[in-house]
């Protein structure tokens, strides 16, 4: 399992949006200053280290941090 | 390796009509912090009503002609890379040959790829030209897509412009290219596609598949070409936008000043944006070894190194 501080983390380590130590959860990523490019790198780090791909159709009711890191922690729960 | 044969010289024809996207960026509900660093195209080359992929292409081969004093008959090969021709038959490199008057001994055949396509012909021609003991050969690219991009698609419409190229290959090159790697994961291939008349792109698709693919690539075509990273002066990917030619970067861990971007006041021109960039590298004697990757359509893609023959060890 993930949590938010690990996803804030990865943010500040990949120099996305306002950057890492300054991101809240539950805000929108834009109001995080974290847009769609920044989503879609996000979204392949995350892939590479959890091996979690999330569909693109699950990706688009991704709004915030706190969306994120509840649909990957959805399909980790769900692995055999 | 042999340097029998490369690039000799490159022309480009750029319309000269542009379209802002800074007026867009309302409508798409962007700001210009996104429209210049993520997107990186402020104004999009966009051809004529008048002008069609035979004439765009038309035009680079004269330009060509008239700055390299290039005798017709000496072509005796011409190529075109295109997945948009003004008609599927004839080909398009058979229309531009019979508007440009070369002679009946040219052999002529289209190739049907995109981003990735420059690249791919350059090997193909080459190996024609030398297999079958052939002189001079002309490879033009010209992927106009705004005949096929739907205005109101974000996802698109903010990043193709059209452009038209022209690159002479022969013997004395100012660049022989090689080695070559290419590949193809066609089981995407409909992230990149033109569907009920216009082009769809799921551009997360994309660019999961050009970060994934493009720097292990590299990696390995360097060290099959015994050329370490440092010693390339410059890494020109195919343009795509500002932000997967910056990821790129940093995926595959380069100086941003070997970097080179150059869409901002084109656009993401398909085929055409290498040898675009490749062309101004020609002019700089500094750039003596240059890495070139282009991914797209398919999802294919083809890189190779380009060197000045006293590059060679």
């Amino acid at each position: 399992m993930i949590d938010q501080g690990y996803v804030i983390e990865l943010l500040r380590e990949l120099e996305l949006g306002s950057s890492g130590s300054g991101a809240e959860a539950a805000r929108s990523f834009r109001d995080n200053g974290i847009d769609s490019l920044d989503v879609m790198t996000l979204l392949l780090a995350l892939e590479e280290r959890t091996g979690v791909k999330l569909g693109d159709e699950e990706v688009a009711t991704i709004g915030s941090i706190g969306d994120l890191v509840a649909a990957v922690n959805r399909r980790l729960a769900a692995r055999p | 390796m042999s340097v029998a044969n490369g690039i000799v010289d490159i022309a480009a024809y750029v319309p000269d009509a542009r379209v802002s996207n800074r007026t867009l960026m309302q409508r798409f509900d962007i700001d210009e912090s996104f429209l210049e660093g993520k997107i990186g195209v402020i104004n999009r080359a966009v051809k004529g009503p008048e002008e069609t992929t035979t004439s765009m292409a038309l035009a680079a081969l004269e330009k060509l002609i008239g700055q390299r004093g290039l005798d017709r008959s000496s072509i005796d090969a011409l190529v075109v890379v295109t997945q948009n021709p003004d008609t599927t038959m004839p080909h398009t490199a058979a229309l531009v040959h019979g508007l440009a008057g070369l002679a009946e001994s040219c052999a002529t055949f289209d190739i049907s790829l995109g981003c990735s396509g420059y690249v791919c012909g350059l090997s193909v021609l080459q190996s024609f030209l030398a297999s079958n003991g052939l002189g001079h050969g002309v490879l033009l690219t010209c992927d106009p897509y705004s005949k096929i991009v739907d205005p109101d698609d974000k996802n698109t419409a903010l990043l193709f412009g059209d452009a038209a190229t022209a690159t002479l290959i022969g013997p004395d090159p100012a660049f022989a290219c090689g080695p070559f790697s290419f590949g193809t994961r066609g089981q995407a291939a409909s992230a990149l596609e033109f569907r009920d008349g216009r082009l769809h792109m799921n551009g997360r698709e994309v660019f999961n598949f050009a970060a994934k693919v493009v720097p292990a690539d590299m990696d390995r075509l360097l060290a099959r070409a015994g050329v370490a990273r440092e010693d390339v002066d410059c890494f020109i990917f195919h343009q795509g936008s500002r932000f997967i030619v910056e990821s790129l970067a940093r995926y595959a861990r380069l100086p941003t000043n070997k970097i080179r971007l150059g869409l901002e006041q084109v656009g993401n021109t398909v085929s055409s944006s290498i040898p675009l960039l490749l062309a101004e590298e020609l002019a700089n004697p500094a750039s003596r070894t240059i890495f070139m990757s282009g991914f797209g359509v398919g999802l294919a893609w083809a890189s190779c190194l380009c060197r000045r023959p006293g590059a060679f060890a």
